[in-house]
């Protein structure tokens, strides 16, 4: 009932002769490989990790060679382009400059009927530079309230914001220049004419009596003359107007006209310097501490640990800030360097700790002996034997510590303690982009996804590396 | 081929029967095939020994009769096991183990009494947990059975020590504990894994008697896991010596002792310690074979001193070497020569 | 147990006496002058102002001051609002962070040992892929980000509601209160899943664990009654750094839902250098968080019973 056999085969008697040794060796022996070689199989059987890795690796191709190519200056403001949404190039209305507009005449106006109602025109083309409108006004009423809303009014309550109160000389000119934060969009404006009780003759009331008429205004992009020449902008004439080329801003602008892509990419300098530097500074500190901590042993080891425990005990953001500050760069200066050495002079006792205690263990490893025996100097042990055992270890905590620490630049930035503009940091740019949540949200949504990929993508490569490596967390 | 048989007819009723087990673990880069093809049979009221180094399945099937396999992550791919009427087969799920063999009709115990204990749960608690869950005792009705079953395993002051947790005791008072909480629900099969070989020599023995003695008290079959043949020689009635997930001997243990007919066998005899004669020890050259793959072949092979070529073209059989002796070596093949040739088995 | 105690509590205390210490000599290498607020003050003034903060005193007599009023619980007025003492604005503003903190915190707890479990029991399954999924999102959120969000979706809620159905800043009710502490806690308790699920597999790889399923007993009674205690001994460990963690995300969280909180203050003294505040929140933070993680360390030693009957 075990091994089927075929029972009536016969075996031919070589078969029954010694074996060979290249036999055993066909049939057993495999391939060996070496400890980093199969990690770097293992990395690439996860999908997660490699797609990672292929990530980080363009992040940090964009951050270095991006501002070569897309050459905008993240600090120029472009305040004809405020908080605007990403776009393929746009063009804008070339205006006139700003001037003092009396409005229309009412000798110019066509003449209708003496008590129609009230007809509103607008003058020109509706841009984000100003609109101007006019009316025929109404006999007897001087009167008039101008409204502007974003949606349809339903009746007289819901006319929008109150803009001006006009009265009306006789025989001047008729007309209203709304310049007051004009987007792209439509705009439905209303004019209330406010009929004096007095002047009625029939009225038994005291309310006054309103009359209101609404026109929509498509308002489009426009640049006055003295920018448009000021600013170098390529015109060119559509439909008969003369328009011109806006400068491009594929990701949008923030609310100060400031190119989002290029401040993205210099962010990105900032975010991943002190995200890269900081931890891999700390970490060599860490290991040449906890290295000589747990070699030496003993007394020198106790005090060397009892140190960084008290160190490890600080609060950690809370020491962030303190040292950020303590560093001479107060609020409203831009500190990278000071924020690397407050990262540095916190980070590094974690991984003194581990360093330290992977050193104790190995220490006593009996190939260590051995080569101790051997007279091996204490540099070349640390050299060639401790530090090839916790190399996967320190890789590890590198991989963990940069999102850990893009975080940590990210939250100053936001409370303010960080990288200060006109020096863009992702955190500043979160912090900037708050700002106008409700309105452009694109402005935070671009630096909160950039932090959220790249800390994401070291978080996966880090997870991978712990699994390929094998390494306790 | 007179001598090459199927399985011999069963003189004593068998309690439980394995045939043909196939357990595969999926690692991350591939297959581990730990049983390949394993077949045995636990007598009632005997003791098997199950022989072997490490990684060779000895665990593993008893994992697979208890219902572990999916617990530790394996599954079981081919064959299936028999016990007490039922039957278990390949890629069935594990709930009838779960439901009628574990933990009341089969128990186990296992190498290392350190960590089989839940560290914060008192002792008291954890023998009487079968109890309490499968015959509905109380909680106090739980205790005092508790106390019973550690007077049984030679506990002194068994009214205190079931209210202290597992790192009061020392290992092999622990192993004592082990024994009682498998006791508690009387199995008719208690499987030992490696039930001393965390333990000091003197008090193994202790352990070993122990076992013994509850084993005749109660009537119950052992299946005992071991690769020391010491073990073996005190405790087995039947012996199973296992390589390379698969069984390639078996038969009554003293028989096999005394001659064994497998080389890796006889090459674990020699690696014994003989306190009375002084011969120097003689190690098995060689590795364990790779489970990741399935052998066509003999696995003992490559380290085998009288490897012939069709070590290398075909899995032996098992081929009977005289009563109650079963052997999977091709040397008992009728066409094999006599005297084989030894070989010089590459040493790595 | 007393001794384990009494060791705990003596290093908490050698703790906090380090954080001032690290607090004094940090703020008093900070170039500024904390009076520079006022703009041309008379030297007569000025002397008297350096006089009453005493910073006419040599350093080392200033430190001495300073860990002296502190043992007292006194750390001085404030800089930038003459008549109010520190003590007054830890007293009024901390109770409203501790509350957003617990808060936060027993979401974060309880969130992730469950979510945790379920990951845990369902390895390699729907529920875990679609939990872990969630998890190493949320862990790569910035909280500020994941704050603003969370404020623009209950806008959009309420006014697809049509009604408030969630205040999304202010403080004073118990609504005020909700998001805020959901928005503090997620980060935590993503955190917390993640490491509850780990523990929990390490104890399913542990000898009970098999001894358990040996005994034939049912997977739900293993998780509760077997592992769920030992893994979460690893999760109360790290309820200290957690505190830690909840404590200064506080900061960010109070500023964009505007809480009156200690965490709002604090920044704000820091932007303003009002040094004894900065100085005294600090410290007290410090000694909060060292307490707690002292008070963990106890909690802990009570249920595991190594350290209980052990020592």
């Amino acid at each position: 009932m075990t091994e089927s056999l075929s029972v009536s085969e016969t075996l031919s008697p070589e078969l029954f002769e010694p074996m060979t040794i290249e036999m055993s060796v066909d049939k057993f022996e495999q391939p060996s490989i070496t400890y980093w070689q199969a990690t770097w199989q293992k990395l690439l059987r996860n999908p997660k990790a490699v797609s990672s890795l292929c990530i980080i690796t363009c992040l940090v191709f964009i951050t270095l060679v991006g501002p070569f190519i897309w050459t905008v200056d993240p600090a120029i403001q472009d305040l004809e382009q405020i908080s605007q949404p990403p776009s393929w190039g746009r063009s804008a209305l070339v205006v006139d400059d700003f001037g003092i507009w009396q409005g229309v005449p009412i000798t110019e106006m066509e003449q209708g009927e003496e008590d129609g109602p009230l007809v509103l025109k607008v003058i020109g083309k509706g841009n984000t530079e100003y609109v101007r409108l006019t009316w025929r006004p109404i006999k007897g009423i001087s009167e008039y309230h101008i409204y502007r809303n974003e949606f349809v009014p339903l009746d007289i309550a819901t006319l929008g914001i109150p803009l001006a109160e006009i009265i009306l000389i006789d025989g001047e000119a008729v007309g209203y220049e709304d310049r007051l934060k004009l987007s792209e969009r439509d705009y439905y404006y209303s004019v209330v004419a406010i009929e004096q009780v007095m002047n009625r003759e029939d009225s038994d009331t005291d309310m006054p009596i309103a009359v209101y008429s609404t026109i929509r205004v498509s308002v489009i992009q426009g640049v006055t003359k003295a920018d448009a020449l000021f600013l170098n902008l390529e015109s060119e004439e559509v439909n008969g107007a003369q328009t011109v080329k806006l400068p491009l801003h594929p990701f949008g602008t923030d609310g100060l006209g400031r190119d989002i892509l290029s401040r993205l990419m210099h962010g990105a300098r900032t975010s991943l310097l002190i995200g890269i530097l900081a931890p891999l500074i700390y970490i060599a500190m860490g290991v040449v501490y906890g290295g000589v901590s747990g070699y030496r042993g003993g007394r020198t080891d106790e005090v060397m640990m009892r140190f960084a425990d008290f160190v490890i005990a600080l609060p950690f953001l809370l020491f962030m800030i303190l040292l950020k500050v303590a560093f001479g760069i107060g609020p409203g200066e831009s500190g990278i360097l000071p924020m690397i050495i407050a990262l540095i002079m916190l980070g590094w006792p974690s991984v003194a700790r581990i360093v330290r205690g992977q050193t104790f263990v190995i220490k006593e490893e009996a190939y260590i002996q051995a080569a101790r025996l051997m007279g091996a100097k204490p540099f070349y042990l640390v050299y060639r034997h401790v530090l090839p055992n916790v190399l996967p270890l320190i890789i590890v905590s590198l991989t963990f510590a940069i999102p850990a620490t893009i975080f940590t630049e990210a939250f100053l930035s936001f409370i303010g303690f960080g990288v200060v503009p006109p020096n863009p940091s992702w955190g500043s740019m979160c912090n900037d982009g708050l700002q106008h949540m409700l309105s452009t949200p694109h402005e935070l949504i671009f630096p909160a996804s950039v932090i959220c990929i790249a800390v994401l993508c070291f978080n996966l490569l880090g997870d991978g590396l712990r699994e390929a490596m094998d390494v306790k967390s | 081929m007179k001598n090459e048989i199927q399985d011999r007819p069963l003189l004593y009723q068998s309690m439980l029967e394995i045939s043909d087990l196939y357990v595969d673990f999926s690692v991350l880069n591939g297959t581990i095939h730990a049983l390949q093809g394993v077949s045995l049979t636990v007598e009632a009221g005997k003791t098997l020994a199950i022989v072997g180094e490490s990684g060779c399945g000895k665990s593993v099937t008893a994992q697979a009769i208890m219902g572990l396999i999916p617990v530790v992550g394996g599954r079981i791919t081919k064959g299936s096991i028999r016990f007490g009427g039922q039957t278990v087969y390949a890629n069935d799920d594990t709930k009838l183990q779960k439901k009628e063999w574990a933990g009341k009709q089969i128990a186990m115990i296992f190498q290392d009494p350190m960590n089989g204990l839940n560290p914060t749960l008192t002792i008291g608690e954890q023998i009487a947990e079968p109890l309490v869950v499968h015959k509905g005792l109380s909680k106090s009705e739980g205790q005092k059975i508790a106390i019973e079953l550690l007077d049984k395993v030679r506990i002194a002051d068994a009214k205190l020590r079931i209210k202290q947790y597992p790192f009061e005791f020392s290992g092999g008072m622990l192993q004592r504990v082990m024994i009682a909480m498998s006791l508690a629900s009387e199995p008719k099969l208690l499987i030992a894994d490696e039930p001393t070989t965390a333990l000091d020599t003197t008090v193994q023995n202790q352990i070993l008697s122990l076992l013994a003695e509850i084993q005749r008290e109660q009537s119950m079959a052992l299946m005992i896991i071991t690769h020391d043949l010491g073990v073996v020689a005190k405790m087995a009635d039947q012996v199973a010596v296992m390589y390379g997930g698969r069984v390639v001997e078996r038969g009554l243990s003293d028989r096999i002792l005394a001659s064994p007919g497998h080389p890796y066998m006889q090459g674990l005899k020699e690696a014994m310690p003989n306190l009375k004669k002084a011969e120097p020890l003689t190690a098995i050259a060689g590795t364990p074979p790779d489970l990741s793959k399935l052998y066509s072949s003999c696995s003992f092979a490559p380290r085998c001193r009288y490897g012939m070529k069709v070590c290398v073209e075909r899995i032996p059989p098992l081929f009977s070497v005289r009563d109650q002796h079963t052997s999977a070596c091709w040397l008992h093949h009728d066409a094999a020569p006599a005297n084989p040739l030894v070989l010089d088995v590459p040493h790595d | 147990m007393f001794k384990y105690l009494l060791k705990r509590l003596a290093s908490g205390a050698i703790t906090v006496w380090f954080i001032a210490t690290a607090t004094f000599w940090a703020m008093h290498s900070v170039p500024g002058d904390p009076l520079l607020n006022d703009k041309a003050v008379d030297p007569e003034i000025r002397k008297n102002l350096e006089e009453s903060y005493g910073l006419d005193k040599p350093l080392w007599h200033q430190y001495g001051l300073f860990l002296g009023n502190m043992l007292q619980g006194d750390f001085g007025y404030s800089y930038t609002q003459r008549n109010r003492k520190v003590n007054d604005i830890i007293r009024d503003h901390f109770p409203v962070s501790a509350l957003l903190g617990v808060i936060a915190l027993l979401i974060a707890v309880s969130g992730g040992v469950v979510f945790g479990a379920i990951t845990a029991v369902y390895k390699d399954r729907m529920p875990d892929h679609i939990i872990m999924v969630i998890v190493i999102l949320t862990v790569s959120i910035p909280n500020f980000v994941f704050a603003a969000l969370s404020q623009l979706g209950v806008l959009n809620l309420n006014e697809w509601l049509g009604n408030t159905f969630l205040p999304v800043a202010g403080w004073g009710s118990w609504q005020h209160i909700v998001l805020p502490a959901w928005v503090l806690g997620l980060g935590t308790l993503a955190y917390l899943t993640r490491l509850m699920r780990s523990s929990l597999l390490e104890e399913e790889g542990r000898g009970y664990t098999l001894t358990a399923h040996a005994k034939g007993l049912s997977r739900f009674r293993i998780l509760y009654k077997h592992q769920l205690k030992n893994a979460i001994l690893p999760v109360i460990t790290v309820i200290g750094p957690t505190i830690a963690a909840i404590t200064t995300g506080g900061f960010v969280v109070e500023l964009v839902f505007s809480i009156p909180g200690l965490g709002r203050y604090y920044v704000q003294a820091v932007q303003q250098l009002d040094y004894t505040v900065i100085m005294g929140t600090t410290v007290f933070y410090g000694a909060f968080l060292v307490i707690m993680v002292v008070l963990v360390d106890i909690v802990y030693g009570f249920i595991d019973p190594r350290i209980r009957v052990g020592q």
